[in-house]
């Protein structure tokens, strides 16, 4: 089950609309931002230890591990919100592709309904006939196919933004060394730290071929058959839902449906996922079963099993009917079972005498 | 213990630790610069993703990106005291190493241009 399941294309649209991922990326500059301050100190820290080191030749095993320990921190850190920054850069990105992908097929469905049911003073009804059209018809039935398409667009999206989410990361554990009163340091171990226990490495985006970004490729295009079916005025066929038929469908998605075409503004990002031009489903396919048995031919139409023509064969109706009644009786029927007479049935014998 | 020589620059060491302070003080400072564009705008109402409390997925996302965001938070003003407390540490070893400390066994051999050669115990503190 789903976690979008209970909800339509309307609620998901809701849903998604109070997204910000004009926000996002500011934030995910702001992560730019900080791994260049971290860059910057561990910079600094470096030349600081170099210092120390020509300054106090000796025993200053204190200050210097401390320094190396900040290095480390600085580095490791740095490190972290680089991939930070890719990667909520990519779930703006995803963010910002739903949000078109919605939008999109709620245009279609609003366009859909109205065809089905269009405004009183768009409708054609003769003068003699009354017709009623659009008014008793279930909206929620017509949109069926939409929602599907709507949490297909979801689960998808989400799939993917979750897998981004795993690699967004704490920074390492530190607590400031401890100063001793005659101003030696007493060097604290790292709490956690980027290569803690049970952390992977920093997916990076050199690292990682996904997430490349680069400038101006944009979102992944998606695009398709539009509403198949419909035609240029909207058409929605028989009454029987949006027609369907025709469309490609959402690539990965196991209800096919309309197929939304979302240019997406966020440009900038360019990776291996963003770059297919169907988001895939993150779930397993949907199981189908047969049930119907197709018909297995074991001749050629106008032959017979063996391939010999087959030979039609008239037989008058009088001569069958003669022959019928030259018949031998029946013989004496089983005492225990007076029906059956060990003779095959013969149709027509019951309609003779 | 074990008997050690040392050549301390004190005026490099004292040098060292007002450097050390005023990274702290630029750390801070830049920091406070940075931390905002990580954060949720203060002015906005909603988070800027998954605000609404049905995208229970995304909220998940929301959560950690708030945790790594809280998480850098924290560490920017614990290296910023780090490297103050580096700079008060190396201030005062200088200030030790300046005084004849006869208490620990410093042997100055020269105090010629604060340049001071010396034999201290290893492991202090």
């Amino acid at each position: 089950m789903g976690d979008f399941d209970r909800y339509g294309l309307p609620e998901l649209c809701e849903m998604v609309e109070v997204d910000r991922p004009e926000d996002m990326r500011r934030q995910s500059d702001g992560w730019a931002a900080a791994a260049d301050l971290l860059d910057d100190r561990a910079a600094i820290v470096t030349g600081m230890r170099a210092r120390l080191r020509r300054a106090w030749s000796g025993p200053a095993d204190g200050q210097l591990s401390a320094l190396d320990q900040l290095m480390t921190v600085l580095t490791d850190a740095a490190e972290i919100a680089r991939s930070n920054r890719t990667i909520w850069y990519g779930i703006a990105h995803y963010v910002d592709y739903t949000q078109d992908q919605l939008a999109d097929l709620r245009r279609q469905w609003l366009v859909a309904r109205d065809s089905t049911a269009p405004p009183a003073d768009q409708r054609y009804v003769p003068d003699d006939i009354a017709v009623t059209v659009g008014d008793d018809t279930d909206e929620a039935y017509l949109r069926s196919s939409y929602d599907q398409v709507a949490r297909d667009i979801m689960d998808a999206a989400t799939g993917h933004i979750a897998q981004l989410a795993e690699g967004l990361r704490d920074m390492p554990g530190y607590l400031p060394p401890q100063q001793g009163r005659d101003g030696m340091i007493l060097p604290v171990p790292i709490n956690g730290g980027a290569s803690a226990p049970g952390m992977g490495a920093p997916p990076s985006s050199e690292d990682d071929p996904e997430l490349q970004y680069g400038p101006g490729n944009g979102a992944p295009p998606v695009t398709g058959a539009g509403m198949g079916g419909m035609n240029g005025m909207g058409g929605m066929g028989s009454g029987s839902g949006p027609v369907l038929s025709g469309a490609t469908g959402l690539p990965g998605s196991p209800s096919g449906g309309p197929v939304v075409s979302a240019p997406v503004a966020s440009g900038g990002y360019t990776s291996s996922v963003l770059g297919s031009t169907a988001i895939p489903s993150p779930g397993p396919r949907r199981a189908q079963y047969i049930t119907r048995t197709p018909k297995v031919s074991t001749a050629t139409p106008g032959k017979g099993v063996i391939g010999t023509p087959r030979r039609s064969v008239v037989v008058p109706v009088e001569y069958d009917v003669e022959r019928l009644r030259r018949r031998e009786k029946p013989r004496q029927a089983d005492e225990d079972n007076p029906w059956e007479t060990g003779d095959p049935t013969v149709p027509g014998v019951i309609s003779g005498r | 213990m074990s008997e050690g020589r040392t050549e301390v620059d004190i005026t490099a060491l004292r040098s060292i630790g007002g450097d050390l302070i005023k990274a702290a003080e630029n750390l801070r400072t830049d920091a406070a610069e940075v931390l905002p564009g990580l954060a949720e705008d203060p002015e906005a109402r909603w988070r800027s993703y998954a605000a609404d409390e049905r995208n229970v997925p995304g909220q998940l996302v929301s959560r950690s990106h708030e945790a790594a965001v809280e998480s850098v938070t924290a560490l920017l003003g614990n290296l910023a005291a780090a490297l103050e407390s580096l700079g008060q540490a190396a201030d005062l070893a200088a200030t030790d190493f300046s005084q004849t400390d006869s208490d620990i066994g410093v042997d100055v051999d020269s105090v010629d241009s604060e340049v001071v050669e010396i034999a201290i115990p290893q492991n202090r503190g």
